[in-house]
């Protein structure tokens, strides 16, 4: 899998030395760096040659702890992805040492990418900005945007809080295990280890139709029956909903990545 | 998403605004620590000031069915508008608990 070249880094509220670390990480090589010091720099990279391939420079936005409007800036043309540096020193030294492998060869794959750590995605209205992104570039007039909202929202949900930071569904009848899930969740987002973990949000479109691809990297899952039969919102984990909303549903990656289509 | 409550001994409306979303959880357990608190009967959830809701929010409006079957209160859902009509629809929700225009 090639991607294209140059990388161009663009960076809000990150240090130079997280910039230079990222792109290790990403797998590139500093060309040139200008004004990263102050945290925000634009650095020039190139693909190891081994992946580079293609021509067309690709934008990313790096991101720290951002706020939703940088959160906007970082899924806006000519950004091709936004990717928030991780607390590796909280995560783990393993944390994110496969971003390059996992998240570069999307960027040939998916116009439009968002990834954030699970702490953002809890925070922030990441749906919303999404899909308001999404609806101004691809625009296929027909598509059924407050359904996609919708369904990127529950997958979105089922990312952070089942994927990421690793909390079960309560029962629709119990309160007891009600307060078990708060009491779950309340600790868990003090738990960096989860709370680091990274949620990505790709998108792609044509004339005819859109398609949402949401990974986390948690655990996974197993649906208790079949994921094409869940067609009623107390199905496990909202999936129900994106069936509705959705033509198409995919659950891959063992239940850690969900892919859906829209027609337009 | 934010709540404001109006009681008049018998009957307690509640009307809720903005997102009711997985992130509420903390919130609307003041909702029903509420209910497990009121001593009346009726007990109304305004939706007319939701703008959104998703189905860890509809699962919240579950226990507090629950927490009204504990308590013996009647509980109804009022006035749901645009995306939070169409996911009561969607889900058959309004099947579960009684709901008013």
């Amino acid at each position: 899998m090639g991607f294209s070249q140059p990388i161009v880094l663009q960076a809000i509220g990150v240090n130079s030395h997280d910039i230079r670390e990222m792109a290790h990480r990403l797998g590139l090589e500093a060309a040139s760096t200008d004004g990263a010091a102050a945290g925000m720099g634009t650095m020039s990279a190139t693909p190891l040659p081994s992946e580079a391939a293609g021509a067309g420079p690709r934008i990313l936005m790096l991101l720290s702890d951002p706020s939703e409007t940088e959160i906007e800036k970082a899924v806006k043309p000519p950004i091709s992805a936004g990717l928030e540096v991780i607390d590796i020193a909280a995560a783990g030294e393993e944390a994110d040492t496969s971003l390059g492998q996992e998240f570069m060869p999307l960027l040939d794959q998916y116009q439009m990418q968002l990834s954030l750590s699970a702490a953002t995605a809890y925070d922030s209205n990441v749906a919303r900005i999404f899909c308001q992104a999404l609806a101004e570039r691809a625009a296929p007039p027909k598509c059924d945007w407050p359904m996609l909202q919708i369904a990127v929202h529950e997958a979105l949900a089922n990312a952070v809080i089942h994927g990421s930071l690793e909390v079960g569904s309560f029962s629709r009848t119990s309160l007891q295990e009600f307060e078990t899930y708060n009491k779950e969740i309340s600790t868990r987002l003090k738990d960096k280890s989860f709370t680091q973990r990274r949620v990505t949000l790709s998108a792609r479109w044509d004339e005819d139709e859109i398609e949402i691809r949401v990974q986390d990297q948690g655990p996974g899952f197993i649906l208790d029956r079949q994921a094409g039969a869940a067609n009623d919102f107390a199905s496990e984990r909202g999936l129900g909903i994106i069936h509705e909303a959705a033509d198409l549903v995919q659950i891959q990656d063992g239940g850690r990545r969900v892919i859906f289509t829209f027609a337009c | 998403m934010q709540y404001r409550a109006k009681d008049d001994g018998n009957g307690k409306e509640v009307f809720l605004s903005g997102s009711f979303k997985f992130t509420d959880n903390d919130v609307f357990r003041e909702i029903i620590k509420d209910m497990e608190d009121f001593a009346g009967h009726d007990y109304i959830l305004d939706l007319d000031g939701l703008e959104y809701i998703d189905s860890a929010g509809l699962g919240m409006l579950l226990i507090a069915r629950e927490m009204a079957e504990k308590n013996s209160l009647q509980l109804r859902l009022r006035r749901p508008q645009g995306q939070v009509q169409q996911m009561l629809q969607v889900t058959k929700f309004i099947d579960l608990i009684p709901c008013e225009a």
